[in-house]
């Protein structure tokens, strides 16, 4: 996933990430299947920082739980294995939905923010 | 790189991270060590001396923060940071996860259920084992001298004691259980060694006891009912003898025990006969008990009465 790096200042986004991390980790792992410490890599790289090691593992496990993700071992003679999740049908469907309901909930806000401007 | 090439640090982190998560049930806790030793791996192999606690946080917040996203309950009172400084949870985790410790928990972990049995026998046992006619309830309890009533208690008690046992094992929610079966094991431990204390002989031989407690009195005779006190001897005749003296099979002079406790609530003492040498002769019987005499203290009337020798059944001899 290519990600247009945000070059206004950080927000303190670590509250509003809890809530996002799953469509964030599925979009991660959409275009090329990844493991845990990579998925870490590839959200810090889009910006966001304040994303924990522990919570994108974590994420990972459950999405795989509930069936969202597949996952497999690549053994490595020279360093660690490393188990792979993937996206399948089941986490496409939830991703695609899942970012439908985000876009709505942004342009609420967005407006939301709009209105009190004018109002201001 | 498996996780035993892991660096000392990434191993003590895991360590730690392991413990927190002791709470959970064995499927839930292997997946997420799983993630962890893959994930110390990597940041290990990336840079071997990555000060992990700088880079992960406290293996308590980290611990916390993956159960939570993959799911599961923060573990209890965990919203409160820990006043334990962290040297000292280190310290604690890696005593804790020491293969020495690891291998006496699992140890333990296997031998609790045989525990658990032992457990709801003594339960069942001890308060009649405790007792003055101990001897009638070994080794089953027969309260009301109904034996199988002591038999379906002692099922009974057993198998609640196997029911916490196993609750106390399994679930999110075993906490109380494992307090309560804590607590179970240490009255059951206390009471167990306050009855063979008193009743040693019942339970041990004398020379497995006098090893054990140093400087522990030898207890006097037993009988298949409980402790002797005394001894009335008849001759064949059926006419009461006094002053008998009696040697076991190897000539030692044959000693009962004391008894403490009357029914008429009296305090009485033995009052052994002297030999001509003025020491007092304590295989004598029967034995001779008189009122315990205080300075300045009255004693009841009813206490200076004798006390009667038991009726006995005589047998009839052939001529």
């Amino acid at each position: 996933m290519q990600c247009v790096v945000a070059t206004s200042p950080a927000l303190d986004t670590s509250q509003l990430l809890k809530g996002v991390l799953d469509i964030a980790v599925l979009a991660v792992v959409r275009d090329e299947d990844g493991y845990g410490y990579d998925v870490v890599r590839r959200l810090r790289a889009c910006g966001l920082a304040e994303v924990g090691d522990a919570s994108v593992y974590g994420t990972l496990r459950r999405l795989y739980k509930n069936g969202a993700l597949t996952s497999y071992v690549v053994p490595s003679e020279s360093g660690p294995h490393r188990k792979y999740y993937a996206i399948n049908r089941t986490g496409r469907d939830l991703l695609e939905a899942s970012t439908k309901t985000w876009r709505e909930f942004a342009e609420t806000i967005d407006a939301v923010l709009a209105t009190e401007k004018e109002a201001a | 790189m498996t996780t035993q090439t892991l660096t000392p640090e990434a191993e003590r982190y895991l360590s730690e991270v392991r413990h927190e998560l002791d709470d959970l049930n064995e499927e839930d806790r292997a997946e997420l060590l799983e993630d962890v030793t893959q994930h110390l791996a990597a940041i290990v192999e990336e840079g071997p001396d990555t000060d992990l606690r700088a880079r992960l946080g406290e293996p308590t917040s980290y611990a916390n923060e993956m159960r939570v996203a993959a799911g599961l309950n923060p573990r209890a009172g965990e919203a409160a940071p820990a006043a334990t400084p962290s040297t000292l949870r280190r310290l604690t985790a890696g005593v804790w996860e020491h293969r020495w410790v690891r291998g006496a928990r699992q140890f333990y972990s296997d031998l609790a259920p045989g525990w658990w049995v032992l457990r709801g026998i003594l339960i069942a046992g001890l308060p009649f084992w405790a007792g003055m006619d101990a001897g009638d309830h070994i080794p089953i309890p027969a309260p009301g001298e109904e034996r199988i009533a002591g038999v379906t208690l002692m099922v009974l008690a057993i198998a609640a004691s196997v029911a916490l046992g196993k609750l106390g094992r399994r679930g999110k929610r075993r906490t109380p259980f494992v307090y309560a079966g804590a607590a179970l094991t240490a009255l059951v431990i206390l009471a167990a060694f306050n009855v063979y204390a008193t009743f040693d002989y019942i339970l041990f031989p004398k020379w497995a006891i006098s090893a054990f407690i140093q400087n522990a009195p030898v207890t006097g005779l037993t009988s298949q009912h409980g402790p002797v006190t005394n001894i009335h001897p008849y001759d064949s005749q059926g006419n009461p003898l006094e002053n008998v003296l009696l040697y076991d099979q190897a000539g030692r002079p044959l000693k009962a025990d004391i008894q403490r406790a009357w029914a008429d609530q009296c305090n009485r003492v033995p009052a052994h006969p002297r030999s001509a040498s003025g020491a007092l002769v304590e295989f004598s019987y029967p034995i001779d008990y008189r009122p315990a005499l205080h300075p300045g203290a009255t004693v009841e009337e009813r206490c200076l009465q004798l006390v009667p020798r038991p009726s006995v059944p005589i047998p009839t001899f052939p001529n």
